[in-house]
């Protein structure tokens, strides 16, 4: 789900930044921030950090000895994409394997599904093409690359090193499962 | 084994939802859209416009285009007050906005939460009941129609 929450950070802008005949503070303060969203990337707390929607509110600057950097405390707006167990998502099949299939919801984008989360669902696989996907014959309809799928989140796991979420995701349940595509958008 | 205990308690079901995000503002995939989209031209103005947009801002842009059931910047808005008449949690809205059931029964399955509420149709305290999710989901149905 996505939220916009607030956040408090401490921005810090290089001398050079604040140098020259014409300073553009804002701006420099605003690109210092959107790098500073993209490199936090994600936290176990605030799920993905989207984007800055708004700073609200700048406190005075500290100057920093020796490197001259000056430190500005700012509260900011953000979006961020926080996963839910048992939270209900729409997500498209990047890849089908043997065991079940690979789905990404926005930047959650390691979402396992293991075949015994697909009731009714048999691995298929093209021995010419080597295309694979999963059938359900009794419901009629398959899973493969592309495919929109509606699942539930019933396991989320927090990875430090890499600072993503991986989840596991099941489609055993009412109304989960494919989805009438007609509605998105293509 | 459990480094975070706060996170192991969260549970959409259950709308235990984590310390920060309680009083947070919850967004629906059309509202996300629509602000990525105005954002994403913002930062086309800025010096070296490439470096400033992130992985996770294009990964999000892309699925939100995708996932939006309303396009219309002013439906998004009707939608979002349609939801807010009746006493939804923030989380609630934002999941029957996402999803778009056409059901009673759909509404319930893909919102647990919604389905202890109105157990008792009579019970005017929680401010739901059977009738009002339905009124609510041919509300959206029309503005969907009529965008």
């Amino acid at each position: 789900m996505f939220w916009e929450i607030t956040i408090k950070r401490t921005i810090v802008l290089q001398p050079s930044m604040l140098h020259g005949d014409f300073i553009n503070f804002s701006s420099a303060l605003l690109t210092q921030l959107l790098d500073e969203v993209t490199n936090l990337k994600c936290s176990e707390d605030h799920g993905y950090y989207v984007t800055p929607t708004a700073i609200e509110n700048v406190e005075q600057g500290k100057v920093r000895p020796i490197t001259g950097v000056v430190a500005f405390p700012i509260q900011f707006k953000c979006i961020v994409f926080k996963p839910y167990v048992k939270e209900i998502l729409d997500g498209e099949v990047k890849k089908v394997v043997r065991r079940g299939c690979f789905l990404s919801s926005g930047p959650l984008d390691e979402i396992f599904l293991h075949e015994t989360m697909m009731n009714g669902c048999h691995y298929y696989q093209n021995e010419s093409t080597g295309a694979c996907l999963f059938k359900n014959e009794q419901q009629g309809f398959e899973i493969k690359e592309g495919t929109i799928l509606r699942f539930q989140l019933i396991g989320i796991r927090w990875v430090e090193e890499q600072r993503v979420f991986k989840a596991l995701g099941s489609i055993n349940g009412d109304f989960l499962g494919c989805i009438n595509e007609f509605d998105c958008v293509q | 084994m459990a480094p975070n205990a706060a996170a192991e308690e969260e549970d959409a079901a259950e709308l235990k939802l984590g310390p920060d995000f309680e009083k947070a503002k919850c967004l629906m995939n059309s509202e996300v859209a629509v602000i990525l989209e105005r954002k994403y031209e913002q930062i086309q103005q800025l010096p070296d416009p490439a470096s400033q947009v992130s992985q996770v801002f294009e990964k999000s842009l892309q699925y939100v285009k995708r996932f939006s059931r309303y396009q219309n910047p002013n439906a998004v808005k009707q939608v979002r007050e349609v939801l807010s008449r009746n006493q939804l949690a923030e989380f609630e809205v934002c999941v029957i906005g996402n999803l778009c059931p056409d059901t009673l029964e759909e509404a319930k399955a893909l919102v647990p939460s919604l389905a202890k509420r109105s157990k008792s149709d009579d019970d005017e305290e929680d401010g739901i009941t059977d009738e009002k999710i339905e009124q609510m989901l041919q509300d959206l149905a029309t503005i969907k129609k009529f965008e």
